[in-house]
């Protein structure tokens, strides 16, 4: 029933397993080495940017300064996390600094404001008075092979609704679940603590389920 | 003994490993018993697999060249 899940391999990937090698190219110059790494880490930089900053355009300067800083600095790099963890940290604490200063800003904290309200994973009404499920969840298997669930389709709306995510729970789900960085690491990146860490990521998994749930129309 | 509803508050943690073992003792109880549970979780599961596979957009080809030339740069300078 709980199906064993493979991590599906990406070519976009960097895995970290090789990140002693990558580093080791980068600081020799390699510079296919250096595309490969913008290529990967790019789009969720820009994404985690968002989360600090209003506009589009201005999330994309701070990542090109982000990237800057990682050409500057990557001699320096002390290796008291990984490789993935200071870049996303640059990242972090550069839009956070740009957003402290734009007046259209975000507000980002890590457990106030929306995203930080208790709101429950399943809508209430789907339990009865003991908890129970009276309207519980369908199998997803029953819509179709796995490949046709992560249709183009799906994925384009799963990926609206993380951009719907209130920006607490956007910035752990995206370092998370599509970047696969450990928590201990996001908390670092973010400064946030565990425990709101788990929270919002419990969230923002939730409401993503839903969404699905919805999109697949099969409840 | 845990309300389906409580498991779907958990169920995050669960996943990650996070809970003491008597609170995940007591979840593994509970979806044994429980087929809508472990459906839930396979939903949840499902979910996060998705998210590792969300398409990633390139940047604009005026950033590399941009960072390249001063990826070049730099390594010269320091070589
Ligand atoms: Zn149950």
């Amino acid at each position: 029933m709980v199906s064993q899940m493979k991590r599906s391999p990406s070519a976009q990937d960097v895995p970290d397993e090789n990140e002693p090698d990558l580093l080791a190219r980068l600081l020799d110059g390699d510079e296919a080495a250096f595309r490969d790494l913008v290529l990967s880490y790019h789009n969720s930089l820009v994404r985690l940017a968002m989360t600090f900053v209003a506009e589009r355009a201005v999330a994309e300067e701070v990542v090109q300064e982000t990237w800057l800083g990682v050409v500057h600095g990557l001699r320096d790099f002390q290796r008291r996390s990984s490789l993935k963890t200071w870049i996303f940290r640059i990242l972090a604490n550069r839009a956070r600094t740009r957003g402290k200063r734009e007046a259209r800003s975000i507000p980002f904290s890590s457990l106030q404001g929306p995203g930080s309200q208790y709101e429950p994973a399943v809508d209430p009404s789907r339990f009865d008075a003991r908890g129970m499920w009276t309207d519980p969840p369908r199998s997803w298997s029953d819509v179709g092979p796995d490949e046709l669930l992560a249709r183009r389709e799906t994925m384009g709306m799963l990926q609206r609704e993380i951009e719907k995510l209130p920006p607490n729970q956007r910035a752990v789900v995206i370092l998370h679940d599509v970047e696969g960085i450990p928590s201990a690491e996001i908390c670092n990146i973010l400064e946030i603590n565990e425990t709101n860490q788990r929270v919002l990521l419990h969230r923002a998994r939730a409401k993503l389920r839903r969404a699905l749930e919805q999109h697949l129309g099969n409840r | 003994m845990l309300s389906c509803r409580e498991i779907t508050e958990l169920a995050s943690d669960y996943l990650e490993g996070e809970l003491p073992l008597g609170k995940r003792l007591f979840i593994r109880v509970h979806l044994w018993m429980c087929t809508h549970c472990q459906t839930y979780l396979a939903q949840l599961r499902k979910v996060i697999e998705l998210l590792r596979r969300v398409p990633k957009e390139p940047p604009k080809e005026e950033l590399l060249e941009i960072l390249l030339p001063e990826f070049r740069r730099k390594h010269r300078g320091q070589a």
